[in-house]
């Protein structure tokens, strides 16, 4: 195929551009890097094989980011039909008696603040998620996530709102001690 | 192209319409620039997974490029061997340099140490292979206007130069407007020492907010922020007081559309003063309808040019 050195530079352009956030977004579901590695690349090699033609359309961002949730959907499902370990580890997470690592002032507000975003309720931790790290345009969120866009905003503000709350009572409580 | 990190303010307006002080403004804002370092570790590593892709992916379906490919790693490795020794001694390699080129529109990159860029239109950044290695300093290059949202790291500096300026993170986020002869920066976030390249004591240390210019004669620290020095990646713009032809400039800039004053106007356009927020999403016609109307002056087409005269 004439196309296919033009398709390749993209793919390669395209993998550099978007590895490390869809793996971040995977990260987010399956909460284990190696995992998230590997639904990312499956994905990837998927798509070389089978849907070269998506690479030089705008919709690449959109279909790379619904694959790799579907994948992530799936892998936990799987796991949890086998044994029920994700999503109660997740439930412990916020958990005060897991008491935040000692450390700078900088690097416990990011653990508060990965702590409040894992707390979100689930299709609002989605939004935020997607939206903070996919660079997509809200249609495209919306899409993914079977929703309106009216309902990407709302969640994407209430999803704000959520973190400010928990990280203000947060402050207060480390404050006290 | 609109999405959501270019107007997460916008949003908020609508969103919680007179509902948030100031201060619970600037919470959820700040809430959301730090998630976006937070959400993007851990740091994969791209360079080995692409390889590893590259190897499943290929098959033997990588066609003309692979041979070729192939042949470039061939010799990219003889290189690479010839200049080992120069390279231990942590000079900058032409070798692995990537440069993203933001041809048809403004673009948003994500490096491999998980720093994020917004390039503007037309702009040019070229990094070096130090991203992928994880090793010695960040270097690239910009030609152009950039915002960079940095993945601060003590250990491995990250520096942009321009053809004026070197401009080193402190802290977090950071633009840079470069221009033929003058290189303009702006804080948003953390803090950052910029360097004039040609007499490396002219440095200044910016914190957030602070915007700074460089000229032959050296730096000069502007006293207030510009409101619309990230409209390109806002689509926000912003007038207090404005005059009018500087308000036009930046309409122009923005959605790149020639407009100008009638000649008679020129003269007297910094008398006319305009005070008017536009959000990101605005349609062109509105805002120059709005521009319109407070100004009481008339507007005209010629050719795709819109003029403004006075009635």
């Amino acid at each position: 195929m004439d196309l296919t050195p033009h398709h390749y530079q993209r793919f390669e352009s395209i993998f550099g551009d978007l590895y490390q956030p869809l793996c971040s977004y995977a990260f987010t579901f399956v909460q284990d890097t190696n995992m998230s590695e590997d639904i990312v690349q499956e994905v990837f090699t998927r798509i070389w094989e089978t849907r070269k033609d998506l690479l030089l359309t705008d919709n690449i961002r959109f279909y790379l980011f619904s694959a790799v949730r579907n994948n992530c959907i799936t892998h936990l499902r799987r796991l949890k039909s086998g044994r029920t370990i994700p999503w109660n580890e997740k439930e412990l997470a916020g958990n005060p008696a897991v008491a935040p690592k000692e450390g700078s002032d900088k690097g416990q507000y990011e653990q508060l603040l990965r702590e409040a975003i894992d707390l979100l309720p689930e299709k609002c931790r989605e939004v935020f998620v997607l939206s903070r790290i996919g660079h997509l345009k809200y249609k495209e969120i919306a899409d993914i996530l079977c929703i309106s866009d009216k309902t990407v905003e709302n969640q994407l503000g209430k999803a704000l709102k959520l973190i400010r709350e928990f990280l203000k009572k947060r402050d207060i409580y480390n404050r006290g001690k | 192209m609109k999405d959501i990190n270019e107007n997460i303010g916008s949003l908020l307006e609508r969103q919680f319409q007179g509902e948030l002080n100031r201060e619970e403004y600037a919470a959820l804002v700040h809430i959301w620039e730090t998630s976006f370092p937070v959400l993007n570790s851990p740091v994969f590593d791209t360079a080995a997974a692409w390889k590893k892709v590259r190897e499943n992916a290929g098959g033997g379906a990588i066609s003309g490029s692979r041979r070729i490919l192939r042949f470039a790693w061939v010799a990219a490795a003889c290189v690479l061997l010839a200049v080992a020794g120069w390279w231990y001694f942590g000079v900058q390699s032409q070798l692995g340099e990537r440069t993203i080129f933001a041809a048809d529109g403004n673009r948003i990159l994500t490096l491999p140490d998980s720093s994020t860029i917004h390039l503007r239109k037309g702009s040019k950044l070229t990094y070096s292979q130090a991203f992928s290695t994880g090793r010695g300093p960040r270097v690239a290059t910009l030609e152009g206007e950039a915002f960079f949202e940095v993945r601060h790291n003590a250990q491995r500096p990250f520096r942009i130069n321009t053809r004026q300026a070197t401009v080193e993170d402190l802290g977090t986020s950071f633009a840079i407007r470069q221009e033929d002869t003058a290189c303009q920066v702006l804080v948003t976030a953390g803090t950052v020492k910029c360097t004039a390249r040609n007499s490396p004591a002219d440095a200044i240390i910016l914190a957030a907010g602070e915007r700074a210019l460089l000229r032959a004669g050296g730096w000069t620290r502007y006293p207030g922020a510009d409101p619309n020095f990230l409209s390109w990646k806002d689509r926000t713009l912003e007038f207090d007081e404005s005059p009018l032809d500087s308000v036009l400039i930046a309409v122009q800039e923005l959605y790149g559309v020639p407009v100008t004053l009638s000649a008679d106007l020129r003269a007297k356009s910094d008398k006319i003063r305009i005070t008017a927020r536009f959000s990101a999403g605005e349609q062109l016609k509105d805002v120059l309808e709005e521009i319109r109307l407070t100004t009481g002056l008339g507007m005209q087409h010629e050719k795709d040019t819109i003029i403004f005269f006075e009635q």
